[in-house]
């Protein structure tokens, strides 16, 4: 199994209206991913604004992200340890996603970087195309967990469908490929049919990082860990259920803790002003504060693994991020010393 | 039937389609180039990176959501083109980034905003490549029994490009998407049956088609002309790019030479299965130096699969009456695409006679092999083009609207678009 990170970070859902703010959003995640990347902390990109409506496409910002990767990996090819932690996660949702599509493009993720980006899946319905192919598939989607069950399957098997131990490149013999290497997905569900394999080879030892929201606490073994707003459902077996923090920032505080309120009618309970530990409610704990009172909430939850979000525009977010991770050295390690430990 | 319509500007438009180690089916066995290097990004950053050098318009990526079944004899498409693009657009400024994704396995809402995020990200260089995706292989990967009919795909076609313009556009239900610098992404088609110039009169602002000689050019030119001022559609605002295998030679005889080991590196298999699939035909135990039989093969209209290709081989059977070998030799075991072969001079020579003679507004170029066949293009053929006036020597723009000469496109679209599929009755080719 994939070792799930203690610590997740969430980059902000900021709208883009128009080019100048792009520019200023995709300088703001290239800074926040150096710097959990300097930490071994994965990043995870969101799908949606905070508000809601669509954002940049996680996968496109991972593309262009995957430049600035620089570590001891040999692109093309994986050259790290099966289960190191990714350093990008990319959200998607079943709604908007047909697994094999999904699936190809966090392989392809992943073969670009050698194997470090992750993903974080958002079981909410069926998609158009698959809903598309039969009549009367949507209508039976009652259960959301057994369509991710289903999903997470076949993302599984088209995961490692294509081993790059198949490829072979023999010019005298005039062969390219090993088709009997090929592994395909050959999936029949009740929502899902997949018969192919990915035309994305990874090697066989490689296994990706998979997080998926609540409802899939049932599910055990083929998920990773588990997110999301009721991440406190128990029976999750040995998934890891992380726990969400929302740091207001100190400066930030007034205009943020405004759009809490607006956003949930009331403060939630959990609300902690000035670090003062809470319980945790269904959504969550929120700190109000500073660095070190975030950190101090992150660390009293330890063991437990989180997942942190940060109330702020994209342009603070490295400095709030870099202030916070400083103060937890006990939650990450640096690239360097993970290469060594390992 | 409505006579071409000149073009404005005397530049041509070239993109390189980064068809994984080249065009035919033995590309990749060629002695200078790592057979495997189809499957890694560098592969595809270098080239990148190479015609952004050469100021070419574009880098174009062809797809489709399926494993080749000839993988065992020659490398597929791999890496997904959107993330690839955006990897591409990291490392780059001023060149376009065409790729391709299907009408029929993609929802529109989803890749309207990927997309949308990729045009904005790259500062105004995306085109969608619209292709309704055909065989039964791909539709198996997406709980379809069977391959939806072609009629089907083009009308699915022409509602999902609606729907994804109209979003790009700010009209669609899908939210504000982020705002690009070109206005909204290139809309590029490619496909050449009857139903495939319908759509592209309708929805295409660049076309990507297969002609073997000027005179198929031409008339597709002026089916193009004819369905776009059917649609309310200015002809000039449509760029034609052609497929254009290169096979380079510093002489003429050193690139026959070029494309007799090229024809020679295809493996058997791989180009007896795919003719057969292209003709419908199994040829596992034809004798391959009889004449092809035309007899029996069915009319474009019935043929399964793509049509365009059927019909580019159907023209090459008709009017060379070859053998199933020297059939083979032909295709070369690729995509069917017009192969020049040449010295720098006779394929600059071949490339402004064509766009001189108005079939061309440029070309999308497949060469020989990659990335050794593409070093050769921009090494040897671009200065040429340059040095008759006819291909830019520095970018005037940063977007692929600006490369392309299409006008920037409003933020929202006024009217409703007309779907092809939906009934319209005007402007048949």
């Amino acid at each position: 199994m994939t070792t799930a990170p203690q610590l997740i970070v969430e980059f902000p859902g900021v709208e883009v209206s128009d080019p100048e703010a792009a520019r200023t959003v995709l300088s703001a995640a290239r800074d926040a991913a150096a710097v959990t990347a300097a930490r071994s902390v994965p990043l995870l990109l969101p799908e949606t604004v905070d508000g809601g409506g669509p954002g940049l496409d996680p996968s496109i910002l991972a593309g262009i992200l995957t430049a600035d990767l620089r570590g001891p990996h040999i692109a093309g090819t994986v050259a790290r340890p099966a289960d190191a932690r990714p350093w990008l996660i990319a959200t998607a949702s079943t709604s908007r996603n047909a697994p094999f599509n999904l699936a190809r493009r966090i392989q392809s993720l992943n073969r670009i970087t050698g194997g470090q980006v992750g993903l974080f899946l958002r079981a909410d319905g069926l998609d158009p195309v698959t809903s598309g192919a039969s009549a009367g598939l949507a209508a039976a989607v009652g259960d959301r967990s057994r369509l991710l069950k289903e999903y997470v399957a076949v993302l599984r098997r088209l995961w490692v469908s294509f081993p790059e131990e198949a490829l072979i490149g023999d010019r005298e013999a005039g062969r390219f490929a090993d088709p009997r290497s090929l592994v395909p997905a050959s999936f029949a569900g009740e929502f899902y049919s997949v018969a192919g394999a990915l035309n994305v080879p990874l090697p066989s030892a490689h296994r990706t990082l998979l997080l998926a929201d609540a409802v899939t606490a049932a599910l055990g073994g083929p998920v990773d860990g588990i997110i999301g707003p009721d991440s406190t459902t128990p029976d999750s077996g040995a998934v890891p259920v992380y726990r969400t923090v929302t740091w207001i920032p100190a400066a930030s505080r007034s205009q943020a803790l405004d759009a809490l309120e607006r956003q949930h009618g009331s403060l939630p309970r959990s609300v902690i002003n000035g670090g003062v530990p809470a319980a945790t409610g269904e959504s969550g704990v929120v700190v109000a504060g500073t660095a070190d009172d975030a950190a101090q909430v992150l660390r009293d939850g330890l063991p437990a693994h989180s997942f942190l979000r940060v109330r702020t525009g994209a342009v603070h977010f490295t400095a709030l991020l870099d202030a916070l991770l400083d103060e937890l050295p006990e939650l990450h390690e640096s690239r360097d010393q993970q290469a060594h430990a390992r | 039937m409505t006579a071409p319509l000149p073009r404005p500007g005397g530049q041509i438009h070239i993109n390189v389609n980064i068809l994984n180690a080249g065009v035919f089916g033995g590309s990749w066995r060629v002695p200078e180039n790592d057979p495997l290097s189809a499957y890694t990004v560098e592969h595809y950053m270098d080239i990148a990176k190479k015609a952004e050098a050469a100021k070419l318009d574009a880098v174009f990526l062809a797809d489709g959501p399926v494993i080749e079944k000839d993988l065992e004899y020659r490398p597929g498409n791999s890496f997904e083109p959107s993330v690839l693009l955006a990897r591409i657009a990291a490392e780059t400024s001023h060149i376009g980034l065409i790729g391709t994704f299907s009408s029929s396995y993609n929802g529109p809402g989803e890749l309207a905003s990927r997309l949308a995020s990729l045009d904005t990200l790259s500062g105004g260089r995306f085109g969608w490549n619209v292709v309704t995706t055909a065989g039964a292989a791909a539709a198996a990967n997406f709980g379809l029994a069977g391959e939806p009919d072609h009629a089907g795909r083009y009308v699915r076609a022409s509602e999902v490009t609606s729907q994804v313009v109209r979003a790009w556009a700010g009209a669609g239900e899908t939210g504000a998407l982020p705002a690009t610098p070109q206005g909204r992404p290139v809309v590029v088609q490619a496909g050449a049956s009857k139903a495939g110039i319908r759509f592209a009169g309708e929805h295409a602002e660049v076309i990507f088609t297969a002609a073997q000689t000027l005179g198929e050019a031409l008339d597709f030119r002026r089916a193009i002309d004819g369905q776009a001022a059917a649609f309310g559609r200015r002809p000039e605002e449509i760029a034609i790019l052609p497929g254009l295998s290169t096979v380079i030679g510093s002489t003429e005889a050193e690139a026959q030479e070029r494309r007799r080991l090229l024809a020679g590196l295809v493996p058997l298999p791989y180009a007896i299965g795919r003719l057969g699939g292209q003709l419908g035909v199994d040829l596992k135990d034809v004798d391959l130096d009889a004449p092809v039989r035309r007899g029996g093969l069915p009319e474009p209209e019935a043929a399964a699969g793509s049509q365009t290709f059927y019909r580019m081989v159907l023209g090459i059977i008709e009017r060379d009456k070859p053998t199933y070998r020297q059939l083979l030799h032909t295709l070369g075991g690729g995509a069917g695409h017009r192969i020049v072969v040449g010295t720098p001079e006779q394929i600059a020579d071949d490339i402004e006679r064509w766009h001189r003679a108005g079939a061309a507004d440029g070309f999308n170029v497949m060469p020989d092999a990659l990335p050794s066949g593409f070093d050769q293009f921009v090494d040897h053929v671009i200065p040429e083009l340059q040095r008759r006036g006819l291909f830019r020597e520095e970018y005037e723009g940063h977007t692929l609207r600006g490369h392309l000469n299409l006008p920037v496109q409003p933020a929202v679209r006024r009217e409703p678009p007309v779907h092809a599929g939906a009934g319209h009755s005007g402007g048949a080719a």
